[in-house]
C-alpha cells in the first residue's frame, strides 16, 4: 500500500488494525487527558513494527466498528475545526519529537467518501534500531495489539542483519532525475542569460561544483535519497513562491531593457531579455518537479485538500511572499524611469561627435557617361561610458549611412569596434567590444564613413549648346563648347576626374575660374578630354573649350 | 536581540541602491571638455593661426581652463610684439539657447615668433548642439578670424 486513501480503503474493507496500521476515532484523543503518552506509545508500536516500512495513524475511523466518523469530537457531536486541527497537529509533532530517536511522520488530510480524515504516516525503523517513548518504553505490536518489548526481543531487533539492497522506488528515481536537471539547468540558464559565451566554458565547472556541494551538505546531514525527497516535498512551496517572484521581476526587466536604447543609445546582445521566460520554464519545472514527486504518493482529490489546507496555515508565508513580489516588481521597474542599476553593469553612450565633411572638401565624381555624383567623407566619435562591473561586453551602436563606399575604424581606445553594414554594404551599425581590461571608466571609437550627396544641392553645372565651328574633308569636325560649374555648397568642392568630350589631341581651353582651379586634360586612352577641378567656396569656373572630334564619332 | 531578516533585506535593497545613486553622481561625467590644439604665428603687426586638432570628452573634472600656448623656441625673434589671439567657442542649441566661452591667448612673452600649445575648457552641455570653435587674432583694434572648426555633438 502506497497511497493513503489505499490504507483507508484496505482498512474500511477488511475490518481491522494491522501491526503497522492503527486507527483513532477522534482527532481530539491527541489533546485528550493522558491522550499525548497513549499517542506516543502508538507512535513508537507502530514506528518498531514497521521494518523498513511505512506505518499509518488513521484519525478519523471508529477502532470498534470500524467505520467512517471523520473530523468529529470526543464526544462524536461537533466538526473539529480547521485551526483546531492545525494546533493538534503541532501537539502531534511535539509528541514525535520527544520519542527516543524522533519518529518522522508525514501528516495528512484527505476526503475519503466525503468524510474528513488525518493519516499520518509514520517512517518504520531500520534494522538494528528501534524506537522508544520518551520515558524509555520501547512498544510494538503484533497484530494490532500492543506490546512492551523485553530484553529479548530488543536484542533481536540489535541484531537484525541489514535490509537487502531495496529496488528503487520512483519516488527516489523522481529526485534523482529532479536534482540533475535542477543542478545542470540552474548555472547553465544564469550563465546563458548573463553571457552566452560563457556557457561551455564555466558552466561545467560550476555544475560540477554545485555537484560536489550539494554531495557534501547532503553527507554532512546525513542525508539519504529517502530524506532528501521529504525535505524536497517540504521546501516545494517555498521553492514554488520564491521562483514566482522572480517571473514578474523578468518580465519589468524585459520592460526596461526595451526602452533602455532610449536613455543609453546603445543596444546590447543579451539573453537577459529571455529572462521572463527563463524564469518561466524554470518556475514550469518547479512544478512538474514537485507534482512528480508528489504524485506517487498523492491522489488529485488530496492534493486539492492539501492546497486547501496549506493556504490557511500559511498566510504570514503569503503575506511575504506577496511583499517580495511587490519588491522585485518595484525594483526592477525602477530601472525604467531612474535608469539605476544597468549602468552599473552595461556601457551607455555619453557623447557622440558628428564631424560631417570632415576633410572640408565635397568631392564630385562621375559614375557613368553623363552621370554624376557627390558625396562627402564624414566622421563620428562616439564616446562610451563604462560600467562598474561590465556584464554587457557586446553592444550595437546605430549608425545610417546611404553610401556603399568603404568605411573604416580610423581610432579607438577603451574598446574595439567592427563594422555592421547591410546587404548593400551600407553602415548601419558598429558592433562595440569592451575592453574589460581597460581602467579607464571613459572609452571612445572613431569612425570614417562617406555621405551621397545631390549633385543639384552643392553645385550648378550648366553645359551651352555645342557650336560646330569646321567640317574637315576626312570627315572630323571642329566643336566648340562652353560650360558653367558654381559651387553654391558651404565647403569646398573637387570636381573630377569628368570625362568631358571625345577628340584629338589638339584642343584649345579659355577658362575664367574664380576661387580655384580648373584643369583640362587628353587621355590618349579612348581620346576624351577630361577636367579636374577644385573650387573654393562660392566658386566657380567658365571654361570653353575648342576641340576636333575625330570622325566615326 | 537579533536583526531580523526583512531589516537585512531592506538594508540589502537600499545599499544597492545607494551604490548605484552614488557611482552615478560620482562616477559618471556630466561636463564636456573641449580641447584645442593651437599652432599660432605672431608678427609685430599681425597674427595668424591654425586650430590643429580639436578634442571632446566627458569629464567630471572641476578644472575650468587650461593654456600651456608658449613660445615655440626654435621659432622666435628679436622683435616684439602686442599680438594676441581670442578663442570662441559657441554651442548653439535651438531649444535652449548659445553656451558662449571666450578666453584670450595672451603668452607671458612678448616675442615675434611661433607659439604652440593647448586650451582647454569644461562646458556644460546637455542634449544636440552645434559646437563652433573660432579662432581670432587681434592687434590693436583689429580683429582677424583665422580659423574655425565646427561640428554637431549629441550628449546623452
Amino acid at each position: 500500500m502506497k497511497s493513503e486513501s489505499e490504507v483507508v480503503a484496505w482498512v474500511l474493507e477488511n475490518r481491522r488494525e494491522t501491526e503497522t496500521i492503527e486507527v483513532k476515532r477522534s482527532i481530539e484523543l491527541i489533546n485528550a487527558p493522558g491522550g499525548p503518552d497513549k499517542i506516543e506509545e502508538s507512535l513508537v508500536a507502530i514506528a518498531n513494527s514497521a521494518l523498513g516500512q511505512n506505518g499509518w495513524l488513521i484519525f478519523g475511523i471508529d477502532n470498534d466498528s470500524f467505520e467512517l466518523v471523520g473530523m468529529l469530537d470526543l464526544k462524536m457531536k461537533n466538526v473539529v475545526s480547521r485551526e483546531t486541527r492545525t494546533i493538534r497537529r503541532q501537539q502531534f509533532s511535539q509528541i514525535a519529537s520527544r520519542t527516543k530517536p524522533s519518529v518522522s511522520f508525514q501528516w495528512n488530510e484527505l476526503t475519503y467518501q466525503d468524510k474528513e480524515l488525518v493519516v499520518v504516516r509514520i517512517d518504520g525503523r531500520r534494522p538494528g534500531e528501534f524506537f522508544q517513548t520518551s520515558k524509555g518504553s520501547p512498544w510494538y505490536r503484533i497484530n494490532d495489539h500492543t506490546y512492551f518489548a523485553d530484553k529479548i526481543q530488543i536484542r533481536r531487533w540489535l541484531e537484525e542483519p541489514e535490509l537487502e539492497e531495496q529496488s528503487t522506488s520512483p519516488v527516489s528515481t523522481a529526485l534523482t532525475i529532479y536534482v540533475i536537471l535542477c543542478l545542470v539547468a540552474i548555472p547553465w540558464g544564469a550563465l546563458w542569460v548573463l553571457d552566452p559565451s560563457q556557457v561551455v566554458r564555466n558552466g561545467v565547472p560550476i555544475t560540477l561544483g554545485l555537484g560536489f556541494l550539494i554531495a557534501l551538505v547532503a553527507h554532512l546531514k546525513q542525508w539519504k535519497t529517502e530524506n532528501m525527497a521529504e525535505w524536497c516535498r517540504e521546501k516545494f512551496p517555498i521553492l514554488l513562491l520564491a521562483t514566482a517572484s522572480i517571473v514578474p521581476g523578468a518580465v519589468m526587466l524585459q520592460l526596461s531593457l526595451r526602452l533602455y536604447p532610449a536613455l543609453s543609445g546603445l543596444y546590447f546582445e543579451t539573453h537577459l531579455r529571455d529572462a521572463p521566460l527563463v524564469s518561466l520554464y524554470a518556475l514550469l519545472g518547479i512544478i512538474a518537479g514537485g507534482v512528480v514527486l508528489n504524485l506517487p504518493r498523492m491522489s488529485l482529490t488530496q492534493a486539492r485538500q492539501n492546497i486547501a489546507s496549506w493556504i490557511p496555515d500559511h498566510t504570514k508565508l503569503l503575506k511575504r511572499a506577496a511583499l517580495a513580489y511587490f519588491l522585485v516588481a518595484l525594483a526592477t521597474t525602477s530601472i525604467i524611469p531612474f535608469d539605476n542599476f544597468l549602468v552599473l553593469g552595461t556601457p551607455r553612450i555619453g557623447l557622440v561627435e558628428s564631424r560631417y565633411v570632415s576633410d572640408g572638401v565635397i568631392h564630385i565624381s562621375e559614375t557613368g557617361y553623363g552621370e554624376l555624383e557627390a558625396y562627402a567623407v564624414n566622421q563620428q566619435i562616439v564616446h562610451v561610458l563604462l560600467p562598474l562591473v561590465p556584464l554587457v561586453s557586446r553592444v550595437w551602436y546605430p549608425f545610417a549611412s546611404n553610401s556603399t563606399r568603404e568605411c573604416k575604424v580610423m581610432r579607438m581606445s577603451g574598446m574595439s569596434a567592427s563594422l555592421d553594414k547591410d546587404q548593400a554594404g551600407r553602415l548601419e551599425g558598429l558592433w562595440l567590444f569592451v575592453d574589460k581590461t581597460t581602467v579607464s571608466t571613459i572609452a571612445f571609437v572613431a569612425v570614417s564613413y562617406y555621405s551621397e550627396l545631390n549633385v543639384s544641392s552643392v553645385a550648378t553645372i550648366n553645359f551651352h549648346k555645342a557650336k560646330l565651328l569646321q567640317s574637315f574633308d576626312n570627315g572630323s569636325q571642329q566643336i566648340q563648347q562652353t560650360f558653367e560649374i558654381s559651387n553654391i555648397s558651404p565647403y569646398a568642392l573637387h570636381i573630377g576626374p569628368i570625362y568631358l568630350f571625345q577628340s584629338t589631341s589638339q584642343f584649345e581651353v579659355a577658362k575664367n575660374v574664380t576661387s580655384g582651379s580648373a584643369d583640362i586634360s587628353y587621355a590618349q586612352e579612348g581620346h576624351w578630354l577630361y577636367l579636374n577641378s577644385d573650387l573654393e567656396r562660392h566658386g566657380g569656373m567658365v571654361v570653353t573649350v575648342t576641340y576636333n572630334r575625330p570622325a566615326g564619332l | 536581540m537579533g536583526v531580523s531578516r526583512t531589516v537585512l533585506a531592506v538594508v540589502a535593497i537600499l545599499l544597492v541602491l545607494a551604490t548605484s545613486i552614488a557611482y552615478q553622481h560620482e562616477q559618471i561625467p556630466t561636463l564636456v571638455e573641449v580641447a584645442v590644439k593651437l599652432r599660432l604665428w605672431r608678427g609685430t603687426v599681425y597674427g595668424s593661426g591654425s586650430l590643429e586638432d580639436i578634442t571632446l570628452r566627458l569629464a567630471r573634472d572641476t578644472r575650468a581652463t587650461f593654456d600651456n600656448v608658449t613660445l615655440v623656441p626654435t621659432d622666435e625673434y628679436n622683435y616684439t610684439s602686442n599680438v594676441h589671439w581670442r578663442l570662441l567657442i559657441v554651442a548653439n542649441e535651438s531649444a535652449s539657447g548659445n553656451v558662449e566661452w571666450e578666453h584670450e591667448v595672451l603668452p607671458s612673452v612678448g616675442k615675434v615668433g611661433v607659439y604652440a600649445g593647448v586650451v582647454s575648457t569644461l562646458l556644460d552641455l546637455k542634449g544636440t548642439y552645434t559646437v563652433w570653435v573660432v579662432l581670432y587674432s587681434i592687434h590693436d583694434s583689429s580683429i582677424l578670424n583665422v580659423s574655425s572648426f565646427s561640428e554637431r555633438i549629441h550628449t546623452y
